[in-house]
């Protein structure tokens, strides 16, 4: 199903919220007869995991464009939560099952779609419709489009029951205590916690490790960094305690942050980095940009020609895809988010 | 099953542990089919996913005269189809595309290829390096291999370093002797390390798919074995013909085609004892030793064992076919076989009593490769009593193509107020569990090349212990001809003899 989108087969549809799990269980029944064209055989059940996915009105619409292209990749019962909303019964809830034509045998491949809007005074009552809607044996993912939502209590209830917390840092504006937090969740809740603001980046980091590679000397060590940020420091930092906690302590390279461009709609985004690799007989100036340049360029290589390559750093949803596809702990990101809370807590 | 040490601290979490080397892709039979459509488009999809090194180049070699710029404009939509879309990607890439005419049979040739590639190392960074990919008749082997021979000598001649490697395509020989030979004339040239022997079914899937079945699972391993599976069955059915290849096909026949390689590759994955590590030597030594232990045909048993079919006219999907005799560049009385099915012993301790039955032909109703392990039945039927209700045994099916993924066979209760069995299915599907993207079985193999992981190639010797093992029936059919070809239709599922095999042995093909 890679890059193919997801047509609804049986289209949202408003349902009492005692009743979603009656009306999943029988939309299966309702799809068979809904392509008479091949009876039998031509839809499939496909859920990889379960992904119940949290945002508050403004952020929305944007988290549920983020699923929806994420679906389309790895199959998932998709639960979009709206906290929050303008909801006259306090809360709503729609149901239906998208399909897309997957497999090489052309079969029509189906997952679940759930849509719950609670208003404010009934957040309390949202979990108990949550929960039971997990299904057993497959991991149950949370996805917070931003920090904001980490401290409701509605996160907080599912979290006890998670594995996976997704969460995108980017526009977060108490680097430290949020991170700190993401810790405390990693080491008290057990959750694994991922990053959208640090998959971002993978496009970046697998950049800096051809660099590397190209330096190649059992000496090589990254001297100096200095990352530029727009408007505040989430994903810089990230960048930065990446390249940091790849070496040991007494190897670790002067690191410095610089926040350039006062863009908010780029608010938090790394928008380029600087850094120097030095072995014991040369020197390679590596450089990062976006916003419009999305280059990478290598100064000092032997081989600058070749290495000029486009270089985007992933969209959200993309990032969200990668992450969704392999839903395991991410040791580069523990430590590199470790080491932006230690720089915090110490300075 | 990259097996690389974590050199660069910055790939850890990133997909692969270390980068391919900088390199220059040569590729013979540059203009041909394959590198159109199979091997170009590996190249770009990995292009794409970020995985080609950043100095990489690839040189195209052939027989004629062409510039670089028609070398481009002939693979380009090759290179763009594969780049899912992404326009400066392709382009990158094509740019690296560089054309160079090799008459094969001409020494005159090997200093000019050493020339461009010097040239290639310094335009493009590649620091020596060469990945040789021959996709060429197998009768251009050996003067390509005299040619590679040369190059390197004048490399070093001019204190050049670098790695080299070779990815040769099958056949690995057209018999014992012959593998020998070109095994032998390969280490003129190369060490054994350096040569990639490649078979494409080692690339799928499903087929990497089976260790980590059999090793990672702890449900299944504990059932591998004589006490509980009754038969494993594989096949590889093909509705095509030979689609234009009828001179290649006279000369190969399905026994060299597919059984030699493919089906046995399968077999030695479904039968080996687990590696002590993911060391490709530790992986194709336990390869080996299925074969090794493989019982020998006999002239005795050999009839017995192992059937051949050559296809007559038919119909294949409600299409008039011709007979194999009446394809192109086939003659009309050509012995060659179409159809291939036979029954092999593993004579071990895991393995002992348990036959493994191979079936491979083209023209058959439907295409499908597929290994299947058939359970025992219970010990004891305690539905089956008093003509009640009874059950066929379990099935573990592992299908490589088409809608790669695995399905187990039970038998579960018909709702209602009386016992009633009957079997059902849980399915695995690749295409519906995964919604990534799978890499063509080209992409992973020529990476894995580029890696420097032999794992998914096929050694020198175990070319040859295949071979071994295959002779005497390559032997007692040359000595003797058949006198029923054609004897299938295309559309059958092949000569009712191969299905004597099993009824011989109180069973039967799967239906496919």
């Amino acid at each position: 199903m890679a890059g193919s989108t997801l047509d609804p087969l049986i289209s949202q549809r408003t349902v009492a919220v005692e009743d979603i799990g009656r009306t999943l269980s029988s939309m299966w029944r309702e799809a068979d007869a809904a392509t008479p064209e091949n009876p039998g055989s031509a839809v499939v059940r496909a859920r990889a995991l379960t992904l119940i996915a949290v945002g508050t009105g403004d952020e929305f619409a944007r988290m549920a464009n983020a699923v929806n292209a994420a679906v389309a990749s790895v199959p998932a019962r998709a639960v979009l939560v709206e906290l929050d909303a303008d909801v006259a019964d306090g809360i709503s809830a729609e149901v239906g099952m998208n399909c897309a034509i997957g497999g090489s045998a052309g079969k029509k491949v189906c997952q679940e779609s759930v849509m719950l809007r609670a208003a404010h005074d009934r957040l309390r009552d949202l979990p108990s419709l949550l929960i039971p809607l997990a299904v057993s044996d497959i991991p149950l993912v949370i996805y917070l489009p931003s920090t904001r939502a980490l401290r409701n209590p509605v996160t907080t209830r599912l979290l006890e029951v998670a594995d996976v917390l997704v969460i995108d840092s980017m526009g977060c504006e108490d680097v430290g205590a949020t991170f700190g937090q993401l810790v405390r969740i990693q080491d008290v809740d057990h959750v694994i916690v991922r990053d959208l603001a640090f998959e971002r980046l993978r496009t970046w980091r697998e950049a800096i490790a051809s660099a590397y590679d190209d330096v190649a000397g059992d000496q090589a060590r990254v001297t100096t960094v200095q990352a530029m940020c727009s408007n505040n420091d989430a994903q810089g930092s990230l960048l930065l305690g990446w390249i940091e906690s790849r070496f040991k302590k007494d190897q670790r390279p002067f690191v410095r942050m610089k926040k350039v461009i006062d863009d908010p709609t780029q608010q938090g985004a790394v928008c380029g980095i600087d850094l120097e690799i030095q072995d014991s007989e040369k020197r390679t100036d590596v450089s990062l940009r976006q916003f419009g340049k999305n280059v990478l360029r290598l100064r000092g290589s032997e081989h600058s020609a070749s290495a000029e390559l486009p270089r985007a750093l992933l969209h959200e949803h993309q990032a969200l895809t990668n992450v969704l596809a392999d839903p395991i702990r991410d040791r580069a990101y523990d430590d590199a988010l470790r080491a932006v809370v230690q720089r915090y807590t110490h300075g | 099953m990259s097996v690389s040490v974590l050199e660069n601290p910055f790939r850890a979490g990133l997909r692969l542990s270390r980068a391919p080397d900088p390199c220059v892709f040569v590729l013979f039979g540059a203009r041909g089919d394959l590198a159109r459509r199979k091997i170009v488009p590996a190249l770009s999809s990995l292009a794409h996913a970020g995985l080609l090194p950043n100095s990489f180049a690839l040189l195209g070699v052939g027989r004629q005269d062409l510039s670089d710029e028609a070398f481009r404009q002939e693979l380009e939509k090759s290179v763009m189809q594969a780049s899912r879309g992404d326009a400066a990607i392709g382009q990158a890439l094509l740019q690296k595309i560089h054309y160079q005419k090799v008459v094969n049979e001409e020494p005159e040739s090997s200093p000019e290829l050493e020339k461009r590639l010097a040239e290639m190392d310094r335009d493009h960074g590649t620091l020596g390096n060469r990945l040789f990919y021959l996709s060429t008749p197998p009768s251009a082997f050996f003067s390509i291999i005299d040619r590679l021979k040369e190059v390197r000598d004048l490399s070093r001649a001019q204190g050049r370093t670098g790695n080299r490697r070779i990815i040769i395509e099958k056949p690995f020989g057209r018999d014992f002797d012959s593998a020998i030979a070109l095994n032998a004339k390969l280490l003129t040239a190369f060490d054994e390390p350096e040569v990639y022997r490649i078979d494409h079914y080692l690339g799928k899937e499903t087929v990497q798919n089976l260790l980590v079945l059999r090793f990672a699972n702890a449900i299944f391993e504990p059932l591998w074995n004589h006490r509980f599976i009754d038969n494993v069955q594989i096949s590889v059915a093909e509705t095509l013909g030979v689609e234009g290849r009828g001179g290649y096909y006279e000369e190969s026949g399905a026994l060299r085609d597919m059984i030699q390689n493919h089906l046995l590759q399968l077999l030695c994955l479904i039968a080996m004892e687990p590696p002590a590590s993911l060391d490709p030597e530790a992986i194709r030594d336990e390869r080996k030793k299925v074969l090794r232990a493989m019982r020998p045909f006999t002239h005795e048993d050999l009839d017995r064992r192992v059937v051949r079919g050559q296809y007559g006219a038919g119909s294949i999907s409600g299409k008039r076919v011709p007979g194999y005799r009446e394809e192109e560049s086939v003659s009309p009385n050509s012995n060659t076989e179409t159809y291939v099915a036979m029954k092999l012993h593993v004579d071990n301790w895991r393995w002992a009593g348990v036959p493994f039955y191979l079936r491979t032909g083209k023209r058959l109703p439907k295409k499908v490769s597929e290994v299947a392990i058939q359970f025992k039945e219970v010990p004891h039927r305690l539905f089956a009593g008093g003509g009640g209700p009874t059950f066929d045994t379990n099935v573990l099916a592992l299908r490589i193509q088409p809608d790669e993924g695995i399905a187990l066979k039970f038998g579960s209760k018909v709702p209602g107020y009386d016992i009633k069995i009957r079997p059902v299915k849980m399915d695995f599907q690749y295409g519906t569990a995964f919604g990534e993207h799978q890499p063509d079985a080209y992409e992973r193999l020529v990476l894995d090349c580029m890696l420097g992981d032999p794992t998914l190639f096929i050694r020198g010797d175990i070319a040859e212990e295949a071979w071994k093992l295959v002779m005497p029936i390559l032997d007692h059919w040359g000595e003797n001809p058949p006198e029923t070809f054609p004897n299938y239709d295309a559309g059958s599922y092949g000569p009712r003899s191969a299905d004597q095999i099993l009824e011989a042995d109180g069973r039967e093909w799967r239906r496919l």
